[in-house]
């Protein structure tokens, strides 16, 4: 106890720095026996959380429940803490019911909020217990280490008024990376080479259409789910727009070196120029903004080129694969701009936080829990005897927290390994199922179609991470006040006209006055609150 | 007869229905100070910061605003205009027919699509209206380009129009051919003993008996005029005819429950409100003066 206090008051009060939380790790034996971060409880202490369920999850055995598995017992044979479910729910439902917990003030000890409007939503309703110290004293180095190679972008994304609100998540940002997924075969089979421009994506779209190698009932261009999505959401045209440094999502630096919405800069317009072309000529799908399933022409192959991160073998192509096992895709870092550079946006790494109940008695229960699952989560704990098949759902609490690379670092690995550079047994366990499903499922996918999306992921797409290319992180990833209240104006207003221009409804030019409208209608607000936020 | 003892029990009678009605249509009405409110639920109406007419003056600062207000009244009177002719005239029609088997099968298959709920109708209208569906097939023989009827916002309000027409006029018919049961068969006689035919017949007998249920109907739609439909233009619309399609109803659920905008959409649904009730009252006018329909 007498340790928390000086720290408290030997802290400097402002955010953590990466340096005041080592030296807190580093300061006296006393402080650190006191300050266990993976201490066992001796009386029995139950937590009660909102429960987050995978409602199609089949992989629990018999007996056991979302509240009552492997990751409970083992929580609970660690810590000696029990949990109890405050309610559970799955999908929208979560949300609705943390929008109703955020409503009625009524919070579960502990529980997981999955975006930043959530938290700030939390924060302003004055729910939340604060952190600061509890994450100084309790923290593992695992997570301290995590977090330092972020450069603490998780910390200050969870930081208000210079204090640390929630326990930041922290996650690989290989999931915002987009690149050109394309059927290889079908390249072949007509003598084409992988598009290194849009020049040439074009001439291979356009070749596809005509011949329509697996004879679809409609052939069509590029599909767009999503125009420009700055994270997993797929398929979007995000590295057209990034030919043209066009970064939509991003808060970039202005002509006079001032942060502004990506969005509304001249790159955008001539991006958006050439996909109007493009449009007009078939090469993007007509009916992108109707599509209710923008995943069909993918598995049903009325296309054969669409951009998406690295993990599109978990879903759509699995599907794909099953649909037609004679099937070779493959990942580009493709097109390139006019430097011959390939470029994408990178997310925040922190968009999920561990929320804690305002006034709760033991705050360092929640951080002590969420040590033992991330040491658990990346197999350094040789006493865990995790059934892998069981998805990780299931824990108590889910938001992961990895090394920004992890994606990547995992896909090394499994590369060094199939080359033959590295033993396998160096390999920890996640690497090395994702190195024998592959080993297995290389020329069969079919065969196990589960352990075929994984290991394809990992080496196919990720494996393309590993080459050199621009990452462009954004100025800024929070949500100001106006963006609370206008945003979703200017989200219309955006939706509305980028369509309008692609689909040719509108002139090009009405760009220019959507800037203004932009503008006038809250974004010169939006972007004044950012420039205070970053400065 | 007037002794108060009779009257202390008709008194107590009201009461529920009193109460039912302060509980649900009175006391929430002082929910309308979130529309002054930058509103966060956990702070309640009574700590959340006071705005004034912040969101007022924001609603008609944007487009939107303007858009909404107009696309609402647009597809409403269109659709109270078309389902009473449509109806109307079915109606008359229907009424002609000699073989009374014909006319009930008629009528029962015109009422079907009635009972269907617009999820499982926005299913068939899209099969028959997309890109390559339907409609663009046949057009397509004709070597017409493909329309994206969903994408345009010519055609969008349009579809609307139609597919509830669609869905609703056989219920309409119902209402008409009751009223022309209502109708004197003395009257039909003695027009024909005067040597009108069928057509003269319709016209001075059969329609200037309907006249006062289509003033009627009219009327109280009135009322409705800002009500074009939630449910169905919800599972209809799609971003790209927000311009042509998007109603105050479907405004006000994407910017209070979607983006939990409490204050703005409460302020959008309290203008609904003061437009809706200056239309009530002058239909109410319009329908004592024409129909002599009262409430008191």
């Amino acid at each position: 106890m007498a340790g928390l206090v000086a720290c408290s008051n030997g802290g400097k009060g402002a955010e953590p720095s990466a340096g005041s939380i080592a030296s807190a790790g580093a300061s006296g034996t006393a402080a650190a026996e006191a300050h266990d971060p993976f201490g066992k409880y001796e009386q029995p202490l139950e937590v009660s959380v909102g429960k987050f369920l995978n409602l199609t999850d089949k992989t629990l055995p018999a007996g056991d429940t979302p509240t009552n598995n492997q990751f409970t017992r083992y929580l609970e044979d660690k810590l000696n803490v029990k949990i109890k479910a405050a309610w559970q729910a799955g999908g929208d439902a979560y949300s609705q019911k943390v929008s109703v917990a955020i409503a009625s003030g009524d919070l579960p000890d502990a529980m997981v909020v999955y975006s930043y409007s959530d938290l700030r939503k939390l924060v302003e309703a004055n729910l939340l217990q604060d952190m600061t110290d509890t994450i100084n004293d309790y923290a593992s180095p695992l997570i301290k280490d995590i977090y330092t190679a972020g450069n603490d972008a998780a910390l200050k994304a969870a930081t208000f008024n210079g204090r640390v609100m929630a326990i930041p998540a922290s996650q690989g940002l290989a999931d915002s990376m987009y690149m050109m997924w394309i059927r290889q075969d079908w390249l072949d089979q007509l003598g084409l080479q992988p598009p290194r421009t849009v020049d040439e994506l074009e001439n291979v779209i356009g070749q596809f259409i005509k011949t329509n190698p697996d004879k679809a009932q409609n052939p069509i261009g590029l599909p767009a789910g999503n125009l420009y999505g700055m994270t997993n959401s797929f398929p979007t045209l995000n590295p057209l727009f990034a030919v043209y440094h066009s970064y939509p999502n991003n808060w970039v630096r202005d002509s006079e070196g001032k942060a502004a919405s990506g969005l509304i800069q001249p790159e955008t317009k001539e991006a958006l120029g050439k996909m109007r072309e493009m449009y007009a000529a078939g090469l993007i799908d007509k009916e992108f903004a109707l599509r209710k399933d923008p995943f069909e022409p993918i598995i049903n192959g009325s296309t054969g080129v669409f951009f998406g991160p690295w993990w599109m073998g978990f879903t759509p192509l699995n599907e794909a694969m099953n649909k037609n096992p004679q099937a070779k895709w493959k990942a580009y870092l493709l097109p390139l701009d006019k430097d011959g550079q390939f470029n994408t946006h990178v997310q925040s790494p922190a968009n999920m936080f561990y929320v804690v109940r305002k006034g709760i008695e033991h705050p360092e229960a929640i951080m002590k829990m969420v040590n033992v699952q991330t040491q658990n989560e990346l197999g350094l704990d040789p006493d865990a005897h995790m059934d892998l098949k069981v998805d990780w759902v299931n824990e108590p609490l889910r938001a992961p927290i990895a090394y920004p690379d992890s994606i990547e670092k995992d896909s090394e690995k499994v590369h060094e390994a199939l080359d033959g550079k590295l033993p396998v047994d160096k390999l920890t366990s996640v690497q090395k199922r994702v190195y024998d499903n592959y080993l297995k499922t290389k020329d069969n996918p079919t065969a196990d179609i589960g352990g075929w999306s994984e290991a394809f992921s990992y080496v196919e797409g990720a494996g393309q991470l590993l080459r050199s290319f621009n990452k462009v992180p954004s100025l800024y990833y929070g949500e100001t006040e106006t963006m609370t209240t206008k945003g979703a104006t200017l989200g219309k207003l955006q939706q509305e006209t980028i369509n309008k221009i692609i689909m040719g409804a509108a002139p090009l030019d009405s760009f220019d006055q959507f800037v203004k409208d932009w503008k006038r209608l809250g974004g010169d607000q939006i972007t004044a609150e950012v420039n205070e936020a970053i400065k | 007869m007037r002794s108060k003892g009779d009257q202390l029990s008709y008194h107590l009678m009201l009461g529920p229905g009193l109460l039912v009605l302060l509980l649900f249509s009175v006391v929430p009405m002082f929910g309308i100070a979130m529309a002054f409110e930058h509103y966060v639920p956990s702070k309640g109406i009574f700590h959340s910061t006071w705005v004034g007419l912040d969101n007022l003056r924001y609603l008609f600062q944007i487009h939107d605003g303007k858009q909404i207000f107009y696309n609402t009244v647009f597809i409403a009177v269109m659709k109270i205009v078309s389902n009473l002719v449509v109806s109307l005239v079915f109606a008359v029609l229907l009424n002609e027919l000699r073989l009374r088997f014909y006319k009930r099968v008629i009528q029962t298959v015109v009422y079907l699509p009635h009972f269907l709920s617009w999820i499982i109708l926005a299913g068939i209208l899209w099969d028959i209206l997309s890109y390559r569906g339907l409609v663009n097939q046949i057009l397509g023989v004709f070597h017409v380009e493909p329309i994206m009827f969903f994408a345009s916002n010519r055609w969008f309000p349009f579809i609307v129009v139609a597919s509830e027409v669609w869905k609703e006029f056989g219920f309409n018919t119902i209402v008409f051919l009751a009223a022309l049961t209502g109708i004197g068969p003395a009257l039909y006689e003695a027009a024909a003993l005067d040597g009108a035919g069928r057509l003269r017949r319709l016209r001075h007998v059969t329609l200037p008996g309907l006249t006062p249920v289509v003033i009627l109907l009219a009327t109280l739609s009135l009322g409705n005029v800002l009500n074009a439909g939630f449910d169905q233009i919800f599972v209809l619309y799609n971003p790209l005819v927000f311009e042509s399609g998007d109603i105050i109803d479907t405004y006000v659920y994407r910017s209070g429950l979607l983006d939990a905008q409490y204050g703005f959409a409460t302020a959008v649904g309290l203008m609904k409100s003061a437009v809706g009730f200056v239309l009530i009252l002058a239909s109410y006018f319009l329908a004592s003066k024409f129909a002599n329909y009262r409430i008191f």
